[in-house]
């Protein structure tokens, strides 16, 4: 394993090819994942956009291989992770990497932690687990608590004596434990209040910074994209719609979905009486529409979007964008 | 005019072991006929119990509502069930909100059914046309909420709260627990029937460009204490107290040119309970002094324009 | 602007689907739920048909073959009086499986009217109940049975009445706990704002959503109830012969028991294979209502 890593100096540091995921429900196939690509590089931060349902999760899960066993197959697809494609590698070198070299961090803190467990201990757990029995775990779980803001005399107390934001702080100190070089962060600020949100937005990206973590941020909040990611992908219903730097992306939307997200929320600076939602409702995922999955609710939907899979259009140095009328997009809006 | 809803120094007293949780503490505002008036703060800040109290879900421990000039602060029996009808509420989950063994049609008709006022053939209509007016298909009105995505149920519960015709309704957080695009789809509803109804809205979030899109006047609470309360327009574009200020710094902003610049709160809430005297924000404030730690008062600082800091004119 | 209020996306065809239907096609996927299921309901329905199905009368008795063992005439064999045990075995079947449904369906009543004063009222009133719901409970339950009885006297509906008194704490606790869970979401709030009176939420809204833990309870207090009246028409209380209740044949024939084992055999049986029917459809059944488990 280690001679591939000196040859892949050149690979970006975590690599998802063509990543199909289905589940099964009821008898029927939800297709959460079609066919997603997307690269990212160390100490960077890709954010993946996209509302509930969209297959998000499901993206960072198979990362991490904890996808439910029973009904969720990984039809197909490449997760390559320096060098090691992580969908083939055996459950035992996994356990390795879970934690260590990728860790998490949920959405709810709330239930993210034992509730019958000490705070300090949970994050020693982690430790323990990845070390030879020569850290001291309890020592590390101090200086975690320390480097998260909280004072390390709390490793003694149990999750309901803290508040949500410090409860997602304990969860940030757990998956950074190890030193991971990447970090998945599904959501991590969503069920927080809006300055505590901040704080721990803040320290996220201070914690990235100093270890050189690289991020994959999942989030629906524009905003939080804007603050700290570097690259942005959109992803509906499973496929990924648009894909670029965060200035391609925020500067020169380009899929229609994109555009409409952006649309959708209500402008700080401007007083309007009517908002523009997106017309219609998310696809089914046990009945996706063929060809475009957006093209129900697209005011531009012609007749070529609903004819096949819609392929990828590189419109400029890395903008991506999985729209067969973009052009005409482009001339329309100006 | 009459404003709709009068509120007066109300409190919200709730008895716990560890002692007396002040969740709403000293609250004043009226809204006028068909206007919104925004509530925004943080966990804990009371704004939910602010809204269930003037509806009558909690009992109030002290101060009066008036609904329409007529004091229902302690009304009861008949005469709070004819004061329930003028006011609902719009709750904010809609997977809890909807009772789960009914169908959204039964959910729907409820109101009508108890109300007593109505023969069956009127409810069966009445029910129809709420579907309509929500945008719900007819086809649906057997289906479960388990069924439905969060976007439909909401408006099942706006159905509801309609039912009855109320002249006033309390939107505890509608569209918190919706995507962005169903977010808009909900809000634009929710407008276009208080356009067409003159409904009279308090609309309660944690949301500020929600809140800035929808509201005439906005509140900003604080654990149980309102901080600072104007025109929608004037508190985003000149927020005086320095939690206004702190929030609206706090969001993160679309424009990534020109990022916010922030500021960070220092620490954690300070706990509800047996709250000590003087301002409840100065443990965090950035400009904490020591007169922070007396009794506050309210003062109008330009016309409309409240705010109940003792240093509000150095901050500014 | 204002298109986003009607949906303009096609809707799916809508499959009314009940909560009852559900359930049922949960079920229907675990097998073993489903074997316990069937042989219920044929219990149920030879139990119904036995008068007009038995080859004899239950009481008939034919000196000639007492004792005798299992024969192409008395498949069975015929017990110490020369009654066919075939047919005794199943004209039982309504007494023993009567007694446990109807004793579980009073003890689910009241426990039903019980739990939810105490749940949805709690403080004072939850206090007074429990405390009284523990005198109860603090009464081994065996006991209680047989005091109960004894104090009754032996008899059908005395037996029903000792074996419902001892499970009504049990069923009321669950219901209890569960009302005091389910009355703090908003659905019972929204249920406030509009005006429900107390009794409508109760019966209305909590009652049907703290169901589900009762039905499996009872579905397995079904099979506990007929052991115990087994037990106690063993124990000389409860249904006594000559009624064919499969308890009081068990006793009957305790003395024959080393020369004429079928007399114990074919009873006990039916007891153990109605037990273990109705364990394995309340363990399908708590799957079922699970909504977790869903696949």
């Amino acid at each position: 394993m280690s001679e591939n890593k000196t040859e892949n100096k050149n690979m970006p540091f975590l690599s998802i090819k063509d990543l199909k995921v289905e589940y099964m429900s009821d008898g029927q196939a939800v297709h959460a994942v079609n066919g997603v690509s997307l690269t990212l590089e160390r100490g960077k931060t890709l954010g993946l956009v996209g509302e509930t349902g969209a297959g998000k999760t499901t993206i960072a899960k198979s990362i991490l291989r904890i996808l439910p066993d029973i009904g969720c197959h990984i039809r197909q697809g490449e997760i390559c992770l320096d060098g090691d494609n992580v969908l083939t590698l055996p459950e035992h070198d996994m356990r390795k990497i879970r934690g260590n070299k990728v860790s998490m961090i949920f959405q709810d803190p709330m239930t993210a932690l034992n509730p019958v467990q000490r705070v300090g201990e949970q994050i020693a757990e982690v430790v323990q687990l990845h070390s030879d029995g020569k850290t001291d775990s309890e020592a590390r779980a101090k200086e975690m608590l320390e480097i998260v803001g909280i004072p390390a005399e709390r490793y003694y107390e149990y999750p309901h004596q803290f508040s949500g934001g410090m409860k997602q702080r304990v969860v940030i100190a757990i998956a950074l434990a190890c030193n991971p070089d990447l970090l998945l962060a599904d959501e991590p600020t969503t069920a927080l209040d809006v300055t505590i949100q901040a704080q721990v937005m803040d320290l996220i990206g201070e914690l990235q910074k100093k270890y050189n973590t690289a991020m994959l941020l999942i989030t629906h909040d524009m905003g939080v994209v804007a603050q700290v990611c570097d690259d942005v992908a959109v992803i509906y219903a499973g496929n990924i719609v648009e894909y670029g730097t965060k200035e391609q992306i925020f500067d020169h939307p380009s899929h229609p979905y994109t555009v409409g997200l952006f649309g959708a929320i209500p402008d700080m600076n401007e007083d309007e009486i009517w908002l523009h939602p997106i017309d219609g409702l998310p696809p089914d995922p046990t009945d996706l529409p063929q060809g475009c999955a957006f093209s129900p609710r697209c005011k531009y939907a012609g007749e070529e979007c609903q004819k096949g899979p819609i392929a990828i259009y590189e419109t400029a140095d890395g903008h991506h964008c999985r729209c067969c009328r973009v052009d005409e997009i482009r001339k329309q809006e100006g | 005019m009459t404003p709709v809803i009068e509120v007066q120094n109300l409190k919200k007293y709730f008895q716990t072991p560890r002692g007396l949780l002040h969740a709403v503490d000293d609250v004043t505002f009226t809204i006028e006929a068909g206007k919104t008036l925004g509530v925004v703060g943080e966990s804990g800040c009371g704004k939910s119990t602010l809204g269930r109290t003037i509806i009558h879900l909690h009992e109030s421990t002290a101060g009066k509502i008036f609904l329409e000039g007529q004091d229902v602060t302690k009304v009861s029996g008949k005469a709070l069930k004819k004061a329930r009808e003028k006011m609902q509420i719009i709750f904010q989950d809609p997977y809890s909100s909807l009772d789960p063994r009914k169908s959204i049609d039964s959910t729907i008709r409820e109101p009508l059914a108890v109300s007593g006022r109505f023969s069956k053939p009127e409810i069966e209509d009445r029910t129809k046309q709420l579907m309509e007016l929500v945008g719900i298909d007819e086809r649906l009105q057997k289906a479960y909420p388990h069924e439905l995505d969060g976007g439909r149920r909401q408006r099942v519960g706006i159905a509801r709260a309609l039912a009855l015709d109320p002249k006033f309704v309390v939107c505890d957080e509608p569209v918190s627990a919706l995507d962005v695009s169903i977010q808009a789809q909900v809000l634009n509803l929710l407008k276009k029937l208080q356009m067409d109804h003159g409904l009279t809205y308090m609309f309660v979030t944690h949301d500020m460009s929600v809140v800035r899109h929808i509201s005439d006047d906005i509140c900003v609470m604080y654990l149980g204490q309102v901080v600072e309360k104007c025109s929608a327009k004037e508190l985003f574009k000149a927020p005086m107290h320095p939690y206004t200020k702190a929030l609206l710094s706090a969001i993160p902003s679309v424009d990534i040119h020109h990022p916010t610049k922030r500021e960070i709160l220092k620490g954690e809430l300070t706990s509800p309970i047996n709250p000590q005297p003087g301002c409840r924000f100065a443990a965090r404030c950035p400009y904490a002094g020591e007169a922070c730690h007396q009794a506050q008062k309210q003062e109008e600082v330009s016309k409309g324009h409240f705010v109940t800091c003792c240093r509000v004119h150095e901050v500014n | 602007m204002m298109a986003g209020i009607a949906e303009k996306a096609a809707v799916k065809p809508h499959k009314k689907q009940t909560e009852f239907a559900r359930v049922m096609k949960q079920l229907r996927k675990n097998k073993v739920a489903m074997a316990g299921l069937i042989v219920m309901a044929a219990e149920c329905l030879l139990a119904l048909l036995s008068p007009w199905i038995i080859p004899y009368d239950y009481t008939a008795m034919d000196m000639a073959n007492c004792l005798k063992g299992p024969t192409a005439a008395h498949l069975f064999g015929c017990d110490d009086m020369g009654r066919d045990i075939f047919s005794r075995v199943l004209y039982g079947g309504r007494f023993s499986i009567s007694i446990g449904i109807i004793a579980v369906s009073i003890s689910t009543v009241f426990g039903i009217m019980i739990g939810s004063v105490a749940g949805y009222f709690g403080g004072q009133v939850d206090n007074v109940i429990m405390r009284l719901l523990d005198i109860i409970q603090a009464i081994p339950g065996m006991l209680l049975m047989i005091v109960i009885s004894a104090v009754l006297g032996p008899g059908f509906i005395n037996t029903v009445i000792a074996l419902s008194v001892g499970s009504i704490p049990g069923m009321a606790r669950m219901l209890r706990a569960q009302m005091m869970k389910e009355r703090d979401n908003e659905y019972i709030e929204a249920a406030q704002s509009i005006n429900c009176g107390r009794v409508r939420i109760i019966v209305n809204h909590l009652i049907p959503n703290c169901i589900s833990p009762l039905i499996v309870q009872a579905t397995m207090g079904v099979a506990q109830t007929i052991t115990m009246a087994a037990g106690l028409s063993f124990i000389g209380l409860g249904v006594q012969p000559p009624t064919p209740e499969w308890g009081a044949m068990l006793s009957g024939s305790r003395q024959f028991m080393r020369q004429a084992p079928h007399l114990v055999i074919f009873p006990g049986l039916a007891i153990a294979v109605t037990v273990l029917a109705l364990n394995l459809l309340g363990d399908g059944l708590r799957d079922a209502l699970d909504p977790k488990l869903k696949n």
